[in-house]
């Protein structure tokens, strides 16, 4: 006998949350040019029922980082470390047991999720599929759970009817998201899920999905380029620099009193909306870009870009340690306060031969 | 940021493009009859010399179609569009142009918009030669003129190919073409999205100075309302093909009138949780551009829309100096709408 509807949401909303370890996680690509070094050995622990948020500019290596931990990397990857769930390691599990904790355990809604719906079944039967898969429940029950999920995502049931190019693009994310909510997985991974919508969509759905990591007590991996949709959603934040994790913390600490001058510089090229009559600070950009990753810089990979560097930062690279309440990686945190004060200033930033 | 007014440069009129033919693919194939699409829907606009106006509003709701139109990309359905005082909208031939050599577009992906195969020095000077400017020394010197412009040293730039560069050296190579041809408007459509955060600010910060320094009037169109707030002088909300606010950034950002941009304003997330943010959820999707509904174009997601609000469409009211609102909420006292027609009202907190 299969559940019914009713059976199916106690036993999904009374599923635990998820507690993630991620240990010395490397992956390097190999490429025709030779080995990418993507992620470098990268630390961080996510606590059941918290959202944890990625940030860094493109190409720095977050989703890498995400699909590792849900084992989605190209053959051509090589992948290092642990990636522990609940203390069972996801990257040594065989097929069977991958298959298990996909979905049910771990899920996630990328970017470019949209384009993952199949354009000859209506999105219902997706939706229906993809739960029947895992939970023994007939199609009406399955069915009676996507129009839930339709409704959270605030998308009209009967449009469950309509195939995928029916759909706009925005409406097109909110059923992958709803999808990826269907199974209630303990940990969620969220690869820019919003970038793609408009500010009032892109905000209803992030407090939809707010709501419910609290109310059910989920836990989340967020990866954004936007601090402040993190600082509105994170408990901890991570700064991610040339697949390094270069500061971590509490958000608020993080965001307010940066100790890496990478974070420094990513606050002043953020756009904040102003309070009335305040005046403008500048916006100032951090010139040059990420480090070639096929040949990375001996010392600071931030070096190149670094106001602040001094010759130790050149000739050696330094280790995320602890100072406060968060963890850095820089020679000379001991100068934060200093370099705070100076990182406000558009001259500091400027480097003349080569604009950005 | 105050601006000389006065100096209009580019003045749309109750502008109009409507797009023909079949919307869906399904309705294609069905051959069903084709549906026009009020893409911009009578829009008024106007922007000076020095001055940054932007365009914000929901996907779909015509920015691009507004900045296509006023550089003549898109041929306007009805209205007019005047620039520097002279009627351009029906412009033809070799006057439409030297129009088009002064009002340029920048478009969004600067991978695609720059020739793969051109140099730096190439791409530059291919609309010196395609306007026939300048012998060939007063071409080299134009192009190092607008690289320096753009803060790329000509020297160690000038050769140079896309590929070599990083997206925000691409946007800007995209805008040294653009300022070649000595432009009076440029139109930015979402400049830049597709580049990282940590250099976005150099092209804001670049477009500014600019429309200062070359007596510029730029139309800033974006989904990013915070980059609006930074380098805007002006902002105009558009809402299903028309204007439905408009008026200094600072006071549309922070004393928002319409309904509608109120909750777009209340939807941008922010930096600084301590002061907790009021949410409004909206219901209801945007009404499709292929059937607009009668009154105000709103109406179906506003909660404070009336009997009023559904039959007639609001005007552009001016309740607070330069600061204009499409909303019955902002009626005059002296209008001449039916009196028994239902009023929408503030609600009470406010
Ligand atoms: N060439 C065209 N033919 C038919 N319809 C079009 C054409 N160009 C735009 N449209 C339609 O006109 C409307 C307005 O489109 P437009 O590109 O101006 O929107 P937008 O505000 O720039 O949106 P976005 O924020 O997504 O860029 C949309 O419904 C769009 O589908
Ligand atoms: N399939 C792949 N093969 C080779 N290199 C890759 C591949 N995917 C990503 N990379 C490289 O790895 C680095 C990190 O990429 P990615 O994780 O996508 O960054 P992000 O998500 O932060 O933008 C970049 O240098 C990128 O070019
Ligand atoms: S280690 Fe040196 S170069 Fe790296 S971030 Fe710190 S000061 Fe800058
Ligand atoms: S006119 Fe009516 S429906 Fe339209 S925005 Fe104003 S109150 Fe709402
Ligand atoms: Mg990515
Ligand atoms: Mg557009």
């Amino acid at each position: 006998m299969s559940m019914t509807f009713e059976a199916l949401c106690t036993s999904l909303e009374s599923k635990p949350p998820v507690r993630l370890q991620v240990q010395d996680l490397s992956v390097t690509y190999s490429t025709s040019k030779g080995p990418v070094r993507a992620v470098s050995q990268i630390n961080f622990d996510v606590e059941p029922g918290t959202n944890f948020g990625l940030v860094g500019e493109s190409g720095c290596g977050k989703s890498t980082v995400v699909k590792s931990l849900m084992r989605l990397l190209p053959d051509s990857a090589k992948v290092g470390g642990k990636v522990l769930l609940d203390g069972k390691d996801v990257l040594a599990m065989d097929r069977k047991a991958l298959a298990a904790v996909r979905w049910t355990q771990i899920a996630l809604v990328t970017q470019s999720a949209m384009n993952s719906l199949d354009p000859v079944f209506t999105v219902g039967d997706q939706i229906v599929e993809s739960i029947r898969a895992h939970v023994d429940v007939s199609h009406a029950v399955a069915w009676a759970r996507a129009e839930q999920m339709f409704a959270m995502v605030g998308l009209p049931a009967e449009r469950l009817r309509e195939y995928p190019h029916q759909f706009s693009g925005g409406m097109r994310q909110r059923a992958v998201i709803a999808m990826a909510f269907s199974l209630n997985a303990g940990l969620l991974l969220a690869d820019e899920p919003t970038t793609a919508l408009d500010p009032i969509m892109q905000d209803q759905i992030m407090s939809r999905i707010r709501d419910i990591q609290q109310r059910l007590h989920r836990s989340m991996v967020l990866v954004t380029h936007d601090i402040a949709v993190v600082s509105e959603t994170c408990e901890t934040v991570a700064i991610m620099y040339a697949g390094r994790i270069v500061e971590m913390g509490p958000t608020r600490d993080v965001l307010n009193k940066a100790y890496h001058p990478y974070t420094m510089g990513l606050q002043n090229a953020f756009p904040r909306i102003r309070a009335k009559g305040e005046s403008k600070p500048p916006l100032i950009s951090i010139s040059g870009g990420l480090p070639d990753l096929l040949h990375p810089p001996k010392g600071c990979r931030f070096e190149p870009r670094c106001p602040f560097s001094t010759e130790r930062c050149r000739a050696e690279d330094p280790e995320l340690r602890p100072v406060g309440t968060v963890m850095a990686a820089c020679h000379h945190i001991d100068r934060a306060e200093e370099f705070r004060r100076a990182a406000l200033k558009a001259e500091t930033w400027r480097v003349e031969e080569d604009v950005q | 940021m105050s601006v000389e007014t006065g100096d209009t440069v580019i003045e749309a009129r109750d502008l109009k493009t409507h797009f023909k033919g079949h919307t869906g693919l399904i309705s294609a194939l069905l051959g069903g009859e084709s549906e026009t699409v009020h893409a911009l829907d009578g829009v008024d606009l106007h922007i000076a010399k020095k001055e940054i106006v932007g365009i914000v509003g929901e996907s779909g709701c015509g920015k691009s179609t507004l900045g296509m139109t006023l550089v003549r990309m898109h041929e306007p359905t009805s209205g007019n569009i005047l620039f520097n005082g002279q009627d351009i909208t029906h412009l033809s031939g070799g006057k439409l142009k030297s129009y088009r050599g002064a009002a340029q577009i920048i478009f969004q992906d600067p991978y695609s918009s720059l020739n793969p195969r051109l140099t730096v020095d190439q791409i530059i000077r291919e609309p010196l030669d395609i306007h026939r400017i300048g012998t060939s020394a007063e071409k080299t010197e134009r192009v190092a003129e607008v690289l320096s412009r753009v803060r790329m040293p000509p020297e160690t730039y000038l050769h140079r190919y896309p590929s070599d560069l990083s997206g925000g050296q691409r946007q800007r190579v995209a805008i040294a073409r653009a300022l070649v041809l000595r432009p009076k408007l440029i139109v930015a459509d979402e400049p830049v999205s597709m580049l990282d955060v940590s250099i976005q600010a150099g092209v804001l910060e670049l477009l500014n100075v600019l429309s200062k320094e070359l007596d510029l009037a730029v139309l800033y169109i974006s989904h990013d309302i915070a980059t609006v707030g930074y380098i805007c002088d002006r902002v105009a909300v558009m809402y299903l093909g028309r204007v439905v606010e408009e008026g200094g950034s600072d006071d549309v950002m922070h004393t928002p009138l319409h309904p509608y941009t109120e909750r777009l304003m209340a939807a941008v997330p922010s930096v600084d949780t301590s002061v907790p943010r009021q949410r409004v959820e909206l219901q209801g999707e945007v009404p499709s551009p292929t059937d607009i509904p009668a009154g105000c174009r709103f109406a179906g997601r506003c909660p404070l829309a009336a009997e009023l609000c559904h039959a007639v469409e609001p005007e552009l009211y001016e309740p607070l100096p330069n600061h204009r609102v499409r909303c019955h909420l902002y009626l005059p006292a002296d209008n001449d709408i039916p009196a028994d027609l239902a009023r929408p009202e503030f609600p009470e907190n406010r």
